[in-house]
């Protein structure tokens, strides 16, 4: 079996005020919009991605994937993550999933198939979804390579081989390989999470030390 | 032993005209290339004494080896380019020449593949380092400015015309520098050949 992630129970719970202050960030920025604007580039609260419109072809029908803004929590998070995580993290963030547009593409619960633009490795920690069965699924495209550039996002996706997936847990630490192409599945509304981003691999899961 | 770097013999050689561009795109760096990396002066303490490091600025080769790069080695390099070592001119640190770039890890990319194709000294080497206490993996652009507590965990010196694909993310040096050091750079954010990474 392919390592893609992993659960990292034995990293400490987030504490009651920072899972407050990151869900009342995701209010205050992000769910008084209906729809994916260049005005999210715009709030008080840094975003530290970049959204942009992906279209995939699933089944011979074309699809708009669900997007997943994140906005920084360093000024906050910093210093408990130094002590209680590691002091390797590139960003500190908490993200939300959400439509491009939310009249036209209302019912799609795919975050398409990618690796991720700002990190090669993430420590994901789930504080609220819609519905329980949300997964995370990791691909490969046969005859490429396992790990990917950053940003790669292919089109045409029904040939692809899953190699497994999981439902994450809330207030788990899931610490997860960023470069292998991966989508989130099933997403009936809401999935909001904190994410420690990594350019390296600090807690030796995925490289060889 | 720490895995740190890999003599990818199994890759092949570079074109003898695109080392050639490679070394004319050294030859004539200054006349508007621009870097793909920064360069900033880094003073270092070692045996109780400062030095301003060498630095390596690196310019692209994209435009001219992007199509051999994603057929003959990978297709998902973040960039291409060719880098060169330099001095800073700096009498009130460098009371001779400095002959090391100090211990970093990299600015733009987790892996790197380098392949040297000019150098002064055949004994030059890349050293890999780990500071007492912290991680093996750090993040990128990590500069220790006091060494004499860094501890050596292995070295390479890398051959000439030869494929060498190293792990950024560890901290190394470049040593014995005495003057010239010229090598065409492929880098990565993850690890296509899955030397580093399990899989």
């Amino acid at each position: 079996m392919t390592l893609c992630y992993k659960i990292m129970d034995h990293l400490p719970n987030v504490p009651d005020e920072y899972v407050h202050l990151a869900l009342t960030t995701v209010n205050d920025t992000i769910k008084q919009h209906k729809t994916i604007t260049d005005d999210y580039q715009d709030q008080p609260v840094s975003m530290i991605n970049t959204i942009q419109e992906r279209v995939f072809v699933r089944n011979g029908q074309e699809i708009v994937s669900r997007y997943n803004p994140r906005y920084t929590l360093e000024p906050y998070m910093n210093a408990w993550v130094n002590d209680n995580i590691s002091r390797e993290w590139s960003q500190i963030g908490v993200a939300t999933s959400v439509v491009m547009d939310q009249d036209k593409n209302s019912e799609m619960p795919s975050h398409c198939f990618h690796t991720d633009v700002t990190r090669s490795y993430v420590l994901f920690y789930l504080l609220e979804s819609s519905n329980s069965d949300q997964d995370t699924v990791f691909w490969r495209e046969p005859g490429k390579s396992l790990h990917k550039k950053r940003g790669t996002v292919p089109r045409e996706t029904d040939h692809f081989v899953e190699l497994d997936r999981i439902c994450i847990p809330k207030h788990t630490w899931i610490y997860f390989d960023a470069s292998i192409l991966h989508s989130v599945e099933n997403i009936q509304g809401l999935r909001t999470a904190i994410q420690i981003s990594f350019d390296c691999d600090p807690l030796g899961v995925f490289v060889k030390g | 032993m720490s895995l740190c770097y890999k003599i990818m013999e199994d890759l092949p050689k570079v074109p003898e005209e695109l080392v050639a561009l490679a070394l004319q795109t050294v030859n004539y760096r200054g006349s508007g290339i621009p870097n793909q990396n920064t360069i900033q002066e880094r003073i270092l303490t070692k045996d109780g004494k400062k030095y301003l490091s060498r630095a390596n600025p690196r310019y692209t080769l994209e435009p001219h080896f992007n199509d051999w790069v994603t057929d003959n080695i990978s297709e998902e390099w973040s960039h291409i380019g060719v880098a060169t070592s330099i001095v800073f001119e700096d009498s009130k640190y460098n009371d001779g020449q400095v002959i090391f770039q100090g211990p970093h890890t990299d600015l733009t990319r987790s892996y790197a593949l380098l392949y040297v194709i000019d150098q002064s000294n055949p004994d030059q080497y890349t050293a890999f380092w780990q500071e007492p206490g912290k991680g093996l993996h750090r993040k990128k652009d990590t500069i220790p400015t006091e060494l004499d507590h860094l501890v050596e965990i292995d070295r390479v010196c890398m051959p000439m015309n030869t494929w060498v694909y190293f792990n950024t993310t560890i901290l190394h040096s470049i040593e014995n520098v005495m003057g010239k050091r010229v090598a065409i750079h492929v880098g990565f954010d993850c690890d296509p050949f899955g030397v580093f990474v399990r899989s």
